[in-house]
């Protein structure tokens, strides 16, 4: 069996006396996203910044590629990172409000001394290349969640970890932004580790769902199956606690 | 750029020229005593005299000559002490904000240690044991004056170094390095700017406080902080002896204040109207 683009094995993160992540094991393959929902403070989030290594997991293992990442240090992590980004919840705080969008798209590409399209990474995502010069201030929440997509791809990334990216955004805007990562996933064929609490966005995206409760997973499977037949009564909480569901 | 700037500017501007060039080029000079001449009063009263346009001191020295030169010491004092004083600051507090910790307790307990330590005591101990120098002003000022612009350094880092958008950055390969000097210090710049702004006028007058103790500049070297103290005690009959070394401090502090609005507005985007 070839070797899954991410996989994911007995992650651990603790603070102090708790485990916000305590043995959590998956794989998400090229093209593919893997959904995980729980509810906040479940250590989803954490898993995420683990899984990006904006934090140090405490033990377990993270491979991209086979290659192992949870062990390196932040110098040798440095080659690596442009095969993996993190798109942010709240696209107000996730830009820097003294650059311009030209700045903050291109700021990566700097980080890793590599030339890019700016205008094209723009275009890409849906924005007017003539933003580029506007502030984050004098964008929409949509799109600046568009400028936050424009940056994590600007290094062509293989994986995504998308932490809650339109928990921030209004229903209607959500939709646009959903439809956008369906399209980038297709054109790019990138695998997506994508956060949310909403399981209305998740049966839109993912296709497999893993559920989180208390640091663990508590059931993976197919969307269909997790939403249509969940095993765990945990999972049979979370969707019978969806309207309309 | 606003109106107001431009005139802080240009008023900036003229006050460093004229303490600059001032005294050579009407070839007045400070130091000259000429008795008979003494306590004379500025040009519009009665019993002026010719040469004396701002009147004389006691000593019969003229009164735009010492304004003039005392605003070089005042001003090298002034600019160089709170620079110096936000430099250290923000590099302290950049480090304490950014690397927490130890380093964080040691440096900020020491800030408050340094405050609680009366200033005067630090600086008559310090001068009676090296002598009194502009250097040795300059070095005490500084040491006085690091800790606010420490403290605000330190809490703005606190908070901004756990940004989502610096995160992004180190998730992009940014070293420590590059997240110091392209996220932390420009967020940190627009509020050291006002304090910068405050302390320049704070140390001219702390300055004169200190030469009117013998602590400061010697006499007979002017500085405003000295030619208002010389006229205290004269302030019933010689008041213009404290009224233009005032009159400058105020006009001094007053440029200040609009030029640090005006850059700070101009560093800060999310002030623009436009939005």
């Amino acid at each position: 069996m070839a070797e899954p683009l991410l996989r994911v094995t007995d992650l651990r993160k603790s603070y102090g006396e708790s485990w916000a992540v305590d043995g959590v094991t998956f794989a998400v393959d090229r093209g593919e996203t893997l959904a995980i929902v729980g509810e906040s403070g479940c250590g989803k989030s954490t898993l995420a910044r683990c899984v990006a290594r904006l934090a140090q997991p405490t033990s377990g293992s993270v491979r991209l590629d086979g290659l192992e990442l949870a062990t390196l240090s932040r110098r040798r992590l440095r080659p690596l990172r442009p095969r993996f980004q993190l798109v942010f919840q709240d696209p107000s705080t996730s830009l820097n409000p003294r650059w311009t969008v030209e700045e903050i798209v291109r700021e990566p590409l700097r980080l890793q001394g590599v030339r890019g399209d700016v205008p094209g990474l723009l275009s890409e995502v849906g924005l007017d290349p003539g933003l580029a010069g506007r502030h984050p201030h004098q964008l929409s929440g949509g799109q600046r969640q568009r400028v936050g997509i424009a940056r994590a791809l600007a290094l062509s990334p293989d994986l995504l970890v998308l932490d809650e990216p339109v928990t921030a955004l209004d229903v209607s805007v959500q939709a646009q932004i959903i439809n956008l990562l369906l399209r980038l996933q297709e054109e790019r064929g990138l695998g997506y580790l994508f956060i949310s609490h909403d399981l209305a966005v998740v049966s839109a995206v993912a296709h497999r769902i893993a559920v989180m409760h208390a640091g663990r997973l508590v059931e993976t499977g197919p969307a269909e199956q997790v939403l249509g037949r969940p095993s765990h009564d945990y999972t049979r909480a979370l969707v019978a606690a969806v309207p309309g569901a | 750029m606003r109106t107001s700037v431009r005139i802080a500017l240009a008023g900036s501007a003229l006050i460093a020229l004229a303490v600059t060039f001032g005294p050579p080029l009407l070839g007045l000079d400070p130091l000259e005593q000429d008795l008979p001449a003494k306590l004379a009063p500025p040009f519009w009263m009665e019993g002026a005299l010719a040469g004396h346009p701002l009147g004389t001191d006691q000593l019969g020295r003229d009164l735009l000559a010492r304004v003039l030169a005392g605003g070089r010491t005042s001003l090298l004092v002034g600019f160089a002490a709170s620079s110096l004083a936000c430099a250290v600051g923000i590099v302290v507090g950049l480090l304490a904000g950014y690397l927490g910790g130890w380093v964080d307790r040691l440096v900020m307990g020491l800030g408050d240690l340094w405050i609680a330590f009366p200033f005067l005591v630090l600086a008559i101990a310090t001068i009676g044991v090296v002598g009194s120098s502009t250097p040795v002003l300059i070095t005490l000022l500084v040491l006085a004056g690091w800790v606010t612009s420490a403290r605000v350094t330190r809490a703005i880092v606190k908070q901004v170094r756990g940004e989502d958008y610096v995160m992004a950055a180190v998730g992009a390969g940014a070293g420590h390095l590059n997240v110091l000097t392209r996220h932390l210090l420009p967020a940190v710049a627009g509020a050291n700017l006002v304090i910068w702004t405050f302390s320049v006028g704070t140390m001219v007058l702390v300055e004169g406080g200190l030469s009117f103790l013998g602590l400061g500049v010697r006499p007979p070297t002017p500085s405003w902080g000295t030619i208002l103290n010389d006229g205290r005690e004269l302030l019933e009959t010689a008041w213009w002896i404290p009224l233009w070394p005032g009159l400058t401090l105020t006009l001094t502090v007053l440029l200040v204040n609009l030029l640090g609005d005006g850059l700070r507005d101009t560093l800060d985007v999310r002030t623009d109207d436009h939005a």
